[in-house]
């Protein structure tokens, strides 16, 4: 197949090239997207499209935070997303830390619970979970919406893992110290995996960010939407209005690229986590 | 009893680990292992979430999906189109440029994965608005591009003998970045003697990437290949947002196995047949995992 003699520089060259295209056509929707945020309406219907915009307006944002609430949008997502890294974060820390330094009765077996719940896809058992919810009178509440996503056994593995390289000698060195087990897991076990907990937080982060399918099933009120559903809706309401839908994009989407741009190393190997144990 | 059981145990340690564990271990109870029992059990019931009586019903609710069923058909169709030619496209393309990013001299490589790694990481709803823009039959920037080569327009997603391809090619956007990064770890953990070693004895790129690279790298491949399709059958929100608003996809075209789920839990009310159709995607999933477990062991052996 690739038969001929590969000359180094000229090939360099032009993988840089048509990588850097490549690269330009991926980010080529965002641009367009921004882009067509700030025209005016006879602007965006135009033909041949105008890649960069004639006249530039804002109108498009003012229409969009007069008509829907996108700070409750946003201030939804915000506490759906901290409330469950903290608690998906802490659970797994805490429980992965107890099945790779401890030794009591029944481990096995638990493990292989928690373990085996990670295999099932949400969607084979969101109809359950939805009834019970009806059932607590949760449909349609904050607490609905955050109930499932306390815990998660991806995370639980992944801190195992990392947990079973903390030599013993260490927390046995504290234990003489007098120090109690509560202790030795905070002081000691915690701060020795504080990269790989960021790696968790990040990746839980991006998992409930962008959820939509929990949220679109358990929540009906506009007072409850996040973000996504949010969006979703809207589109619903003005079906063809791109100018407005543009804006309503740009506005979710600024604060991920920003929070993208500063921590791009640890969001790629974050994000990826589950791929790379 | 207890003696029995505490026999080698630290007691203080075994204390700790109750008292840290089990209000946890509860909510995965609650939380997981109740729903996933119940949604095996409703699956042989005529259940309805707006209605608290039913009666078990038994095989009735797989039989029906499995015989005459036109909307499991056509999902599970959908499904294993969608999953089988996302999977297949975006590790080649990830491989590929992944492969050519390590072996050439490439000019920043952070900056470029970081592009490339963009659409992973905004949300599925934003990104689809993006592309539903860009698919627009009248307006959309994908037939002025078509225009420069003399092509009519094509009605992207509206167009059923194109919807389904037109979600495919989103995705594969959505998702290329993200096995490019999976890619990049694998290659970066190949030790450089290998590769020293082969150019040494001559190899030219193809062999080294076909009798070096490949092979070490059999474990990430098949363990991407069976995530890919893992993701590919579980695919919602892609799915969803690409048939809400006008110049939509036709949504009983694009139907996949998950929004076929929901709709007939939450917009039939019928969750007997919908928990019946989840535990089948449960089997097809946990098929996939089982071989992804078989592959990945032998793959390790190289």
């Amino acid at each position: 197949m690739a038969k001929t003699k590969i000359r180094y520089n000229p090939s360099d060259l032009i993988s840089n090239i048509l990588l850097y295209l490549f690269a330009a056509a991926m980010i080529f929707p965002f641009i367009w997207l921004v882009s067509t945020s700030l025209k005016l309406p006879q602007h965006i219907l135009s033909w041949p499209p105008q890649i960069f915009p004639k006249v530039f307006t804002l109108a498009n944002y003012q229409a969009v935070f007069q008509k829907v609430d996108m700070i409750r949008y946003f201030i939804n997502t915000l506490r759906f997303t901290m409330v469950s890294t903290m608690s998906i974060v802490f659970t797994s820390a805490l429980v992965g830390y107890i099945f790779a330094k401890y030794r009591f009765p029944f481990k096995e077996p638990m493990f292989l619970i928690i373990i085996s719940t990670m295999m099932i896809p949400f969607q084979c058992y969101m109809i359950p979970l939805y009834m019970m919810m009806v059932k607590i009178h949760a449909v349609d509440t904050y607490l609905g919406l955050q109930l499932p996503y306390l815990v998660q056994a991806m995370g639980t593995f992944f801190m195992r893992q990392n947990f079973e390289s903390l030599p013993d000698e260490y927390l046995d060195a504290a234990r003489i110290e007098g120090a109690s087990e509560w202790r030795i897991f905070f002081n000691i076990a915690l701060p020795s995996f504080r990269s790989a907990l960021g790696g968790l937080s990040i990746f839980v982060v991006s998992i409930i960010w962008g959820n939509l399918i929990w949220p679109l099933i358990i929540t009906s009120s506009e007072k409850n939407f996040v973000l996504e559903l949010g969006l979703v809706n809207f589109q619903q309401l003005y079906t063809v209005d791109y100018g407005l839908f543009t804006a309503a994009a740009t506005v979710a989407i600024i604060p991920v690229i920003i929070f993208f741009i500063v921590f791009r190393r640890q969001i790629m190997e974050g994000i990826t986590l589950s791929g790379i144990k | 009893m207890w003696v029995f059981f505490m026999k080698g145990y630290n007691k203080a340690h075994v204390k700790f680990a109750y008292t840290a564990l089990l209000p946890i271990f509860g909510l995965y109870l609650i939380l997981r292992c109740w729903p996933i029992l119940e949604s095996f059990r409703l699956s042989f019931t005529n259940y309805s979430i707006i209605s608290p009586n039913f009666s078990f019903v038994g095989l009735q609710n797989y039989l029906k999906l499995l015989s005459n069923d036109q909307d499991f058909r056509i999902s599970l169709i959908n499904t294993m189109l969608f999953a089988t030619l996302t999977t297949i496209a975006v590790l080649l393309l990830a491989f590929s440029i992944t492969l050519a990013m390590d072996r050439r001299k490439i000019k920043s490589i952070g900056l470029l994965q970081s592009l490339f790694f963009l659409p992973v990481v905004v949300s599925v709803v934003p990104s689809a608005i993006i592309w539903k823009w860009m698919y627009d039959p009248q307006y959309g920037i994908f037939n002025y591009f078509l225009s420069f080569f003399g092509i009519g327009t094509i009605g992207w997603l509206v167009d059923r003998s194109y919807s389904m391809y037109s979600i495919i090619l989103f995705v594969i956007w959505k998702w290329l970045g993200y096995f490019m990064v999976i890619f990049w770890v694998g290659l970066k953990g190949i030790p450089g003697v290998y590769i020293e070693a082969a150019k040494i004895d001559g190899a030219s790129n193809w062999k080294l990437t076909r009798f070096v690279i490949l092979p070490l790298l059999k474990p990430i491949i098949f363990f991407s290949l069976v995530m890919a399709t893992i993701k590919g059958f579980t695919i919602f929100s892609e799915v969803y947002v690409m048939t809400v608003g006008s110049q939509a996809a036709p949504g009983n075209m694009v139907k996949t196995l998950t929004y076929d789920i929901y709709e007939r839990a939450f917009l039939y009310f019928r969750a007997g047949q919908a928990n019946a159709e989840a535990v089948i995607l449960f089997l097809i999933v946990l098929g996939l995992t089982v071989i992804q477990g078989k592959l990945v062991r032998k793959g390790e052996l190289y």
